[in-house]
């Protein structure tokens, strides 16, 4: 008999406390317990790069993490970017740029860009198509997604100038 | 397609571990990074009623710098692996291969003992570990022993692991001097690619300060059943003076040793002609890192298609 178990997690800052089945995978408990559905499921076997999520920092598949796995990580999703109203300098570039067409890649491609720009803030443009090359979009041909990406970096530059 | 269900154990010790192994049979599977379990159970390929995590034991996580070598718990990352300062410097072509894995996100979950158990003709750590000497420390019910690397593949997805047993660690000898190291693959994309072939070598120049080959080591990936050793290479070129002449006897010999078949990445002939190439490759590269040149060729070249150029 395959039963429930507590699992903790702290999603875009809010600790949370559920009940999940075994088989549940973090992207299950992102979209359906908890209404988080900026996520997106493409492949469900990590080849896609749409269910990116941050877990403690590092940007995983969301697909691919049973929610027991992520007992006690810390987790964000696209939702926990902006602060308020104020969208994060990445999303605003992003739409500066036009690097959004459908919309179904670009919450992967944000966050994706998000852990480049953490631990990389001057990317080179060869860095950046290897960060996001695990990230397919079907729309836009990526020039622009890499664009917003540079503009994204200039952006958070000069934010932190201004400090 | 409905969801396969499975109970989920996350032990944090090696002893309970193997444990619920022994009480759980065949019906159990490890699950290290999930990037290859996950998607086999998502296929139906296998449905195992329990899944034993690894990622809560601490021992399996760590990296270790040891005088007789340098130890890898079998569930360290390959982003770790990709980025690890002692093996960047140590075994540069171990890095190298773990940075051509997936992608980033499947580099951060996916780890290299995963790597070796799944245990693909293709699979990207095998021919860098095994030109290194590597040693299995595996831990099972009845005991503990060590494996010798190119001992662990039985086959496709079969490896010298029983019911019981689980990969613990990675442990690999010190480098000796004057010795170079490579890793070439050969894929489509650049990302998220799976083997066409792949190449591994390993060249120590003796202590003098000729181009004599005290030893020499080449792995080649997908062009067998297992990932395989070239016998010939060796023959051709321990006790040698290195020439370009002598690198291309050896690299040609390579093309009848291995056995490729055809699928949909490339055909047998194809994998045949670029075991040949790729092994050169990596054989004047792994030279030059020998006598401490900078000129190598980097795996940017061979994906843009230099390969097809002679060189």
């Amino acid at each position: 008999m395959v039963g429930t178990k507590r699992v903790r997690l702290r999603v875009n800052g809010d600790e949370r406390e559920l009940e999940v089945q075994p088989y549940e995978r973090l992207i299950d408990v992102l979209r359906y317990r908890l209404g988080l559905t900026g996520t997106k499921e493409g492949c469900s076997t990590g080849d896609c790069g749409a269910c990116s999520v941050l877990m403690d920092g590092k940007l995983v598949p969301s697909c691919l993490v049973l929610a027991l796995s992520a007992d006690g990580r810390d987790i964000v999703t696209i939702e926990g970017l902006s602060s308020g109203d104020e969208l994060h300098p990445i999303q605003q570039a992003f739409i500066e740029c036009g690097a959004v067409q459908c919309g179904f890649c670009t919450p992967g491609m944000i966050l994706a860009a998000k852990a480049l720009l953490d631990e990389n803030p001057n990317p080179t443009l060869e860095e950046i198509k290897q960060a996001l090359s695990g990230n397919l979009c079907r729309c836009t041909g990526y020039v622009k997604i890499f664009e917003a990406v540079q503009a994204a970096a200039a952006k958070l530059k000069l934010s932190c100038g201004e400090l | 397609m409905g969801v396969h269900r499975f109970e989920h154990h996350a032990p944090t010790t090696l002893e309970e571990v193997v444990k619920l192994l022994t009480e759980l049979g065949t019906e159990a599977k490890l699950l290290a990074g999930g990037t290859d379990l996950l998607v086999f159970i998502r296929h139906g390929r296998i449905a195992p009623k329990h899944i034993i995590e690894l990622s809560r034991v601490g021992e399996l996580t760590r990296i270790c710098e040891l005088e007789s070598g340098l130890i890898i718990g079998a569930c360290v990352k390959l982003r770790e692996i990709e980025r690890n300062s002692v093996i960047r410097r140590l075994y540069p072509h171990i890095s190298e291969a773990a940075s051509q894995v997936g992608s980033v996100q499947i580099r951060n979950l996916a780890t290299i003992g995963g790597n070796l158990c799944t245990a693909s003709p293709a699979g990207d750590m095998i021919p860098t570990l095994m030109v290194s000497g590597a040693l299995l420390h595996i831990v099972g019910a009845s005991g503990e022993r060590m494996v010798r690397i190119e001992e662990f593949f039985k086959g496709p997805g079969e490896t010298a692991l029983c019911a019981t047993d689980v990969l613990v660690s990675i442990q690999l000898p010190p480098p000796k001097p004057r010795t170079g190291w490579a890793f070439f693959k050969l894929g489509v994309r650049g990302a998220m690619d799976i083997s066409i072939v792949s190449v591994a070598a390993k060249l120590t120049l003796s202590e003098s300060t000729s181009d004599i080959v005290s030893e020499v080591k080449v792995a080649l990936g997908s062009v067998a059943p297992v990932v395989m050793l070239s016998h010939s290479v060796e023959k051709l070129l321990t006790g040698k003076r290195i020439t370009d002449s002598l690198i291309e006897e050896a690299a040609h010999s390579v093309m009848n040793e291995v056995k490729p078949i055809s699928d949909h990445r490339a055909s047998a002939q194809y994998r045949r002609l670029m075991a040949a190439v790729l092994t050169k490759r990596a054989l004047k590269t792994a030279f030059h890192r020998a006598v401490g040149e900078q000129q190598q060729l980097t795996q940017l070249e061979v994906n843009q298609g230099s390969v097809f150029n002679g060189g």
